[in-house]
């Protein structure tokens, strides 16, 4: 199990990069701003 | 263990709890908790979600052609912890489809390689044509977009239904054919198309949630693939990319372990009446 561990805390890491430069280009703005528009493809009129 | 049925229902059940919005005749959540993805298919259209669609986000990224930073860090720390888990215990779709297999009726296998067609869905229609064509393909064509959004909306919204057209006709077809599907086949949608499960299906090699099997004590009786919703031989490859986690076989059988890096193995005796 502990073989495990590295590549875990690798990608954990990663993830919180990857998080603090999606804060830093308002990706969750941009991921609420999509979500809160009603999809038409979603409802499959468009 | 803890029955997983009720973990599945809270997971359909918790995000998609905006009734206010149904009171209030809101066609859709649009507060700040829409930024978040919850790492299962749940259609955000859905007038009770309150959680976006991390595949209808990841082809809005694809369109507007940005790399979706944010969305990676949060599916990827879920990927490492327990692999493919949210597909068992509580993505919707998952759920709807564990329930209507139970519908006793002669039962279809699916052939192997069919497993390798959700890669292709996740490449085709999530990455590279919503990037050429700026539209989201997998929504329009998506099951559970049309019995999350597409028939609630129509429903609801008399002012849109002028606007359905052979789009919405294609996607019902594509639901019905589905959830005939759904009946005869352990999760014909999971293991075929969804392109959520093929993202978090890299990181079950991986994962800290693992599956051990005791080769030593294992008779290969089957008795795990009759009990597994994506129909696996657990003993062939615990950490199978197609394996959802939900333990069904832990549950069934002495010499299957859930394994963890804080509780290296826990040893699960099954009750008589389990068995």
């Amino acid at each position: 199990m502990k073989k495990r561990l590295l590549p875990a805390l690798f990608f954990l890491l990663l993830s919180a990069v990857f998080i603090l430069i999606g804060i830093g280009l308002d990706d969750f703005g941009e991921i609420m701003s999509n979500g809160a528009i009603l999809c038409l493809s979603c409802i499959g009129i468009g | 263990m803890v029955k997983r049925f009720w973990v599945q229902l809270l997971g359909t059940v918790l995000p998609n709890s905006y009734i206010k919005g149904l009171l209030t005749g809101a066609q859709i959540y649009q507060g700040p908790v829409k930024g978040v993805c919850a790492p299962v298919l749940n259609c955000y259209s859905c007038p009770l979600a309150y959680t976006s669609c991390p595949i209808g986000a990841l082809q809005h990224f694809m369109a507007i052609k940005s790399p979706p930073y944010l969305l990676l860090g949060t599916l990827v720390p879920v990927g490492v912890t327990v692999g493919r888990a949210t597909c068992g215990w509580i993505c919707p779709f998952g759920f709807l489809q564990d329930l209507l297999y139970k519908i006793k009726t002669p039962k279809l296998e699916l052939p192997g390689w069919t497993g390798y067609l959700k890669y292709l869905f996740l490449v085709i229609l999530v990455l590279v044509i919503p990037y050429l064509t700026m539209e989201p393909w997998f929504c329009k064509l998506c099951p559970q977009g049309m019995i999350e959004g597409g028939i609630p909306q129509v429903l609801l919204f008399p002012e849109i239904r002028h606007l359905v057209g052979w789009l919405y006709s294609v996607k019902g077809v594509i639901l019905a054919t589905f959830l005939i599907l759904f009946i005869l086949i352990k999760r014909p949608f999971c293991r075929m198309v969804c392109p959520l499960g093929a993202i978090f299906s890299f990181f079950n090699k991986i994962s800290l949630l693992q599956i051990t099997v005791d080769m030593e004590r294992c008779t290969k009786c089957g008795i795990c693939r009759a009990v597994c919703p994506v129909d696996i031989s657990i003993y062939e490859d615990p950490s199978s990319l197609e394996c959802i986690r939900c333990m069904e076989c832990v549950r069934v059988c002495p010499n299957v372990h859930i394994t963890t890096l804080l509780s290296p193995t826990i040893k699960h005796s099954p009750q008589e009446g389990e068995r």
